[in-house]
């Protein structure tokens, strides 16, 4: 099977480590993961994931300030990315799908299904 | 003389008059009104006193020492209306004067007098209030005139005769006169003063609110207002509100708002209370909780507006920050919570490796309990956006049995230690409702879980819906667990309730699930609610108003007649994939995910066709197979078996075939679907011949069956009490017996069969020529075979079931 990029971007470091043991849970998922907005814009550029799943609160520039700049670039353009926020609220939620995010993962995820959710994402994308 | 007599008596009522008048003005006063009740007494005394002193001494005596007057109705009334205190006052005055008068009639007229009190003081006694009734009134006016009449015998016998005669008339008619003009005067008064009274109090109690209190007139105009009304509209006075309406205070927008509420309470005519915005004095914003009420003349109709400000700005604002603050803060806990609940839940899964035993426990108890935190703080969180109005509803018409097989399919992980079951019935099809699908899946979600969480391990659960009176739906889900003590019942709604402390440790509750439920389902317009289920546990349900296209009732009737199917599925999506194909086919179905379900609905419910997945949960799918064969109940119901492995489950059924209609693989494809139901239609439609086979050996039973084939439909019974429970439930066009059976003879069948009925005899022993002259054959097992009975059978069928054709019907894969 064809191995798929994930790029995780939080600013919490523990978060960052669950989040990647989480993902390598699918052998078919290949993870790195970026502690900011700003080294998630570079590390998208030169790698091309598959998916980047953004943290939206996060200190500079925060989760959707990163989407629209992914967006902008045109080497990073067309990358689907999904917000994992412990904000959930059903508003919230619309608004983070009219920014251009495919989807919506909600914190604190569960560890064991995350890489699935992740798939379905793909698959959708 | 005559004349004199009224014209005294005439001039004394103009006395009377006189007295009322001065004891209006008097009472009417601002000294009046001030006096307490036993001193505004003694002042009504006094000034009837003073009538009766007037009245004396202006009547005409008749004959030297004897006065008639009117003196008796104001005496009496006096103590009528102002109790003992005016009674004592005026009686005494009154005796007073007329013992200073003198003559022969000076003492009766005394007793006169007392007589008069006495009549008023036992009127008073008997009606204390100041409301006197009009009969009650009369009563007084004819007790006071037979009074006056009764004094005439303490007169000197040789006058009182000669007197009575004389003056009997005019003193009955005019001292009952004057008595009930007095008395009606009088009450009249009091009423008002009373009235003036409580004027004043209710004044000054809305003059002290500090909360704004005013009445409008239906245009919206100012009628009576409070102070504090005045205040809070910048208005120099009450008295420059009056006349004048919200427009002349307040900006266009506001103004505009308030007029729309009152117009709104004024079209519903009923009391309103609402959460306004508020405009203060100096210039801030704030919130009103406002009661807007209509105000109604006698006859009922609408006059005014009341309405009723209550500051409700720092409620508003607490409750605010509490809001916010809960959100906070379960924010901020799910952040480091994200970390514990990921390490701990890699690591309970193995995906770091084996642990030792008491490690691995240590990590399961610390994982489970950050999972119960994630519940709880997504409840709370729940609660707090319900209670600020934030939880954002998406409302829209949808059909309620996906909701409800996504809710299953959702809880299919939710202790599975417990193996608990859960089925599926559905008997409203096609149901819709205005609800927002995600939170009722939730709410239905959570009675899910509850009814799992209180069944006993491997119980049953059943989610089930039905259509209740015109237009209602009731989803309900029971459970056969120990139900609700009573004590908890009253308050199993409410926030944080558990119906003991330890069940949220056991179970890891957050005793918010039902307060959020309920929440719920009231912003859906609907109700929820629970009883004991008969024979022990209890039922949640939700009742909603049925929505979608509007149904006629024999469109519904039509609808909740269809064929209803038995899905045995264990996995729910797939379960719901062939109900959606059996309803595009037409058919109502229940879903039940193990044998022991199935085999309970299949004895309570009627089951055109039943759905067998052959591997059912773990389970043989062949032993329920075979359940359903040998089951009086439901022996004849076609079965459509449904597997992924086809091989295997055709070699294990070889042989025993018969009702199987068809055999679909999964994935199942809807065209063979529709094939095999239209089976199950054809062979419904034409009712083949049935047999009733009375036999206690398999082999004897299989071979026939498989001889006749799909052509009639045969029932076993393999005792005498099973084929009597047969023939007491339906006709059959033939009966094959066995004589010898594990419970009798099969010959004591035959005198309660029909006498036009068909019977074979097929026994191994030999029956007397009596017996077989009361049956159509007898054939002897060691003589004849199976084959012989078959061939016999379909010919006596044309004859037996003469009125339609056997017809080949129902397919399936016999012999």
């Amino acid at each position: 099977m064809m191995s798929r990029k994930v790029l995780y971007v939080d600013d919490e470091d523990d978060i960052r480590e669950v989040a990647q043991l989480s993902l390598e849970i699918d052998p078919g998922f290949e993870v790195r993961c970026c502690a900011s907005g700003a080294s998630a814009l570079a590390e998208a550029d030169a790698w091309q994931p598959d998916i980047v799943l953004l943290d939206v609160m996060m200190p500079e520039m925060d989760g959707p300030e990163t989407l629209r700049r992914l967006n902008q670039a045109p080497s990073t353009k067309g990358i689907p990315v999904v917000f994992i926020t412990a904000r959930t609220q059903t508003h919230e939620v619309e608004r983070y799908k009219a920014m251009g995010a495919v989807g919506v993962i909600a914190k604190p995820f569960d560890p064991i299904t995350l890489a699935a959710k992740v798939r379905e994402f793909l698959l959708e994308a | 003389m005559t004349a004199t007599i009224w014209q005294s008596l005439f001039s004394n009522l103009a006395v009377i008059s006189l007295i009322l008048v001065a004891w209006g003005l008097l009472s009417d006063s601002s000294i009046g009104r001030r006096l307490s009740k036993s001193v505004e007494a003694v002042l009504l005394g006094a000034i009837m006193a003073a009538g009766t002193v007037a009245s004396m001494a202006m009547a005409t005596p008749m004959l030297t020492g004897f006065i008639f007057d009117l003196r008796a109705p104001l005496i009496a009334a006096s103590a009528y209306f102002g109790g003992p205190p005016a009674m004592l006052v005026t009686a005494a005055v009154a005796i007073a004067y007329r013992l200073q008068l003198g003559g022969d009639g000076a003492i009766p007229g005394a007793v006169g007098i007392v007589i008069a009190a006495a009549i008023g003081f036992l009127f008073w006694w008997k009606n204390r209030s100041r409301d006197k009734g009009l009969s009650e009134m009369l009563a007084f006016a004819l007790a006071v005139a037979a009074g006056s009449l009764v004094t005439f015998l303490v007169y000197p016998s040789s006058v009182w005769f000669g007197l009575l005669k004389q003056n009997w008339l005019p003193l009955v008619t005019l001292v009952s006169l004057s008595s009930v003009m007095i008395a009606f005067l009088l009450s009249r008064q009091l009423k008002a003063q009373e009235l003036a009274n409580t004027n004043m109090i209710y004044r000054a109690m809305v003059d002290e609110l500090p909360d704004p209190i005013n009445v409008k007139d239906v245009e919206g105009r100012f009628m009576i207002a409070n102070p504090a009304t005045a205040a809070l509209m910048r208005a120099a006075s009450v008295e420059a509100l009056i006349g004048k309406s919200d427009q002349d205070f307040y900006p266009p927008d506001l103004a505009e708002t308030f007029q729309r509420d009152e117009s709104d309470m004024l079209k519903s005519g009923a009391t309103r209370r609402i959460e306004q915005i508020a405009l203060f004095p100096d210039g801030s914003r704030g919130w009103h909780d406002t009661l807007k009420a209509p105000l109604r003349d006698e006859d009922g109709q609408t006059i005014g507006i009341i309405t009723y400000n209550r500051n409700i700005t720092e409620q508003k604002r607490v409750s605010q920050l509490k809001n916010e603050f809960i959100s906070t803060v379960s924010h901020e806990l799910r952040t480091p919570l994200t970390s514990i609940r990921g390490s701990l839940g890699l690591i309970a899964a193995g995906v770091t490796g084996d642990l030792p035993a008491k490690a691995a426990n240590l990590i399961k108890i610390a994982h489970s309990n950050s999972e119960r935190l994630v519940h709880l703080i997504n409840d709370i969180l729940d609660m707090e956006k319900i209670e600020s109005g934030k939880m954002a509803f998406d409302i829209r018409a949808m059909p309620i049995r996906p909701i409800l097989e996504q809710a299953i399919a959702g809880s299919a992980n939710y202790k599975p230690e417990r193996r608990v079951q859960v089925v599926l019935l559905d008997d409203a099809p096609r149901a819709q409702a205005m609800v927002d699908a995600d939170r009722l899946h939730q709410v239905v979600t959570n009675l899910l879980s509850n009814a799992i969480k209180f069944s006993p391990v491997a119980g049953v659960v059943s989610l089930a819906m039905e259509r209740r009176e015109k237009g209602h739906l009731r989803i309900s889900v029971s459970d056969r667990g120990s139900g609700i003590p009573e004590a908890f019942q009253g308050r199993i709604f409410g926030k944080f309730e558990q119906a003991d402390a330890s069940s949220t440790r056991d179970q890891g509750g957050t005793g918010l699930g039902l307060s959020i439920a309920k929440a719920i389902v009231e912003r859906l317009g609907g109700a929820i609610g629970f009883h004991d289920r008969d024979g022990g546990g209890t039922v949640f349900f939700i009742d909603l108003a049925e929505s979608g296209p509007i149904k006629s009732a024999s469109h519904l009737a039509r609808e909740d007649a269809r064929g209803r199917i038995l899905v045995c599925e264990d996995e729910s999506d797939i379960a719901a994939v062939i109900a959606t194909m059996l309803d595009v086919e037409g058919f109502a179905s229940d879903v039940a995910p193990d044998i022991s379900s199935a085999k309970s609905l299949l004895k309570t419910r009627k089951y055109v066709a039943v759905t067998l997945d052959i591997k059912l949960a773990g389970e043989s799918g062949l032993d329920l197979f075979r359940d359903i064969r040998s089951s009086s109940t439901s022996a004849d119901v076609p079965v459509i078996v449904i597997s992924a492995v086809l091989d295997d489950a055709m070699k294990a059924l070889n042989g025993s075939a018969i009702g199987i209609v068809d055999w679909l693989e999964k994935p199942v494809d809807p065209q063979r679907l529709h094939g095999a139901l239209a089976k199950i239609v054809a062979a419904r439609a034409d009712r083949r011949p049935r047999i009733l086979h009375v036999e206690d050996d398999d082999g004897v039973l299989g071979v026939i069956a498989e001889s006749l084939g799909a052509e009639v439909s045969i029932t076993p019974a393999t005792s005498l009490k099973e084929a009597n429970e047969l023939l007491a439930q339906g006709h059959f066009d033939l009966v094959v017996l066995d004589v010898i059976l594990p419970d009798g003879s099969g010959l004591d069948l035959l005198p309660d069969l029909p006498a036009d009925s068909f019977v074979i005899l097929f026994s191994a022993v030999e029956v007397d020529r009596e017996v077989g002259a009361q049956v159509k054959a007898v054939l002897t097992k060691t003589k004849a075979s199976e084959l012989d009975v078959a061939r016999l059978i379909r010919g006596l069928l044309p004859a037996a079931h003469s009125d339609r054709d056997p017809v080949a019907a129902g397919g399936g894969h016999s012999g």
